[in-house]
């Protein structure tokens, strides 16, 4: 696949985002909702009346038409429902922690609440390093919180699968001891801080140097990125002693590269506008205004057939924004030209 | 008489209105100093259940330990030192909250200040046909560019 045609994808693909975006997102909501709850329940389906197929996709549906946050609080709620049937103190404990996340980050920058899916979903997927790379690349450093918040939701996750057994054997333990070995073990999970550390690092070096007025700056943040990432993880791994695969974190590295590489091309110098909708009045009319941005025909799409002198009226050519009217110039060629060079 | 200039002013400004507008006034409506202390103070209630969650967590977590050395643990030492870090945690959240609230009222400061400006071109365009438009009962007939969109 040449740049060229990767070019034309990358238009298209504007081009279609322009058009449908209320219908795209909509679509992307109700994906993001399937891999999040379907990944909950194969991690934690402990409570058979949501570990089925109807309640992903139901709470997907539902999702898909209300805001990202909503879809955060569902998934915090069939955590709960799940660890409630492994252990009350489990869910407790992870309630309480839930909590803390809402009171002191959730409030104050609900609109990076998407992270707290992404993070725990993309370790699920083996990909967890593209948090931070991706992040670094569009976002500003105070993402790094919700990431921190997000690898916090993953190791309660992972807490729970891995110690079902565990607590369902326990029932002679304590409750307090039950909440003791929970809190301990996200207390003293050495994994975890070092994850946190490393993604706040990754992300800052990305977000320091993509920054930078230099050529190539965003393929240096990722490649920098990505080194300091195997780095940090490897010297923790040893100075920690900490028992993680070299061979999982360079592939997975290796894999976030790629994808921070894709987001890079798409979303780089890249303005995904969708149409816009608004209505105002003054003294005399009410406006209901679509705004539609305009549309960059792709190199496939020109055919010059025939160069004609541009005729006086045509050569005026007012500078207009993206967000200009519909009524403004087209950017194809007026149709009676096209019909006129396609006779010749 | 519809002008396309104008309504694309006003659709600009009616997007501003529509997304962070709302937001935006009702921060205009603070004076810096006191939309951060708002704030301050907001975070500091948070903060504080927030620490009690926690502790909470901590003194389950270590509730035999307390049990067993009931008579041996020296209380007062223990507040103080919840005290310490309860003063270093929201401390250090505070001071967060206002990086954050000082640097949102600035944007939102910036963000009002280019639609303000966008009204006053408005204006100006209303005024100059105000203008145009005068005597116009008097004189009859039609203008040059009344058939302008």
């Amino acid at each position: 696949m040449t740049m060229t045609t990767m070019y034309e994808i990358r238009e298209q693909m504007k081009e279609l985002y322009s058009r449908y975006d209320i219908y795209i997102m909509t679509l992307l909501k109700f994906v993001l909702g399937l891999f999040c709850f379907f990944m909950i329940n194969g991690k934690i389906g402990y409570m058979e009346k949501l570990d089925n197929f109807a309640v992903p996709v139901l709470l997907s549906l539902l999702c898909s038409f209300l805001p990202v946050n909503c879809m955060v609080m569902f998934a915090a709620l069939l955590i709960l429902a799940h660890l409630f049937a492994l252990s009350l103190e489990v869910a407790a404990v992870a309630g309480a922690i839930f909590l803390v996340l809402l009171l002191l980050y959730f409030v104050i920058a609900p609109q990076h609440g998407y992270l707290l899916i992404l993070t725990p979903l993309l370790f699920s997927l083996k990909l967890p390093y593209a948090v931070p790379l991706i992040m670094g690349l569009t976002g500003t450093p105070i993402v790094m919180v919700p990431v921190s918040c997000g690898v916090v939701v993953y190791y309660i996750l992972h807490f729970a699968a891995v110690n079902a057994s565990a607590f369902g054997a326990s029932e002679s333990e304590s409750m307090g001891d039950r909440v003791k070995f929970m809190i301990e073990y996200m207390a003293g999970n050495k994994e975890m801080m070092l994850t946190v550390f490393a993604f706040a690092a990754v992300l800052c070096i990305v977000y320091i140097l993509r920054r930078m007025s230099m050529d190539y700056a965003w393929q240096i943040a990722i490649g920098a990125g990505a080194l300091t990432n195997v780095l940090i993880f490897l010297i923790g791994d040893f100075a920690l002693n900490i028992s993680g695969s070299i061979l999982g974190l360079l592939l997975g590295t290796v894999c976030s590269v790629a994808a921070a590489f894709v987001v890079q091309f798409f979303v780089f110098s890249v303005d995904y506008t969708g149409t816009r909708k608004v209505q105002f009045e003054d003294d005399e009319y009410y406006y209901y205004v679509k705004a539609v941005p305009k549309i960059t025909i792709s190199a496939e799409d020109k055919q010059v057939k025939e160069i004609h002198s541009r005729t006086r009226g045509k050569a005026k050519n007012p500078s207009r924004t993206r967000k200009g009217l519909s009524a403004g110039r087209p950017s194809r060629p007026h149709p009676e030209n096209r019909k006129e060079a396609r006779t010749h | 008489m519809l002008n396309e200039k104008r309504i694309r002013l006003m659709t600009k400004a009616a997007e501003f209105e529509q997304k962070e507008g709302r937001e935006a006034f009702r921060i205009n409506d603070y004076f810096r100093g006191d939309y951060v202390t708002f704030h301050m103070v907001k975070a500091w209630i948070r903060g504080t259940a927030a620490w009690l969650i926690l502790a909470v967590l901590w003194i389950v977590c270590r509730l035999d330990e307390l049990m067993q050395n009931l008579y041996q643990t020296d209380f007062a030492e223990l507040g103080m030192s919840m005290l310490k870090w309860y003063i270093l945690f929201i401390a250090v959240y505070e001071i967060l909250m206002v990086l954050i609230y000082n640097g949102k009222y600035t944007r939102t400061r910036e963000a009002l200040k280019g639609y303000y400006v966008q009204l006053k071109e408005l204006e100006g365009l209303y005024g100059e046909e105000d203008k145009r438009l005068e005597g116009r009962e008097t004189t009859g007939g039609l203008y040059d560019d009344d058939n302008d969109v």
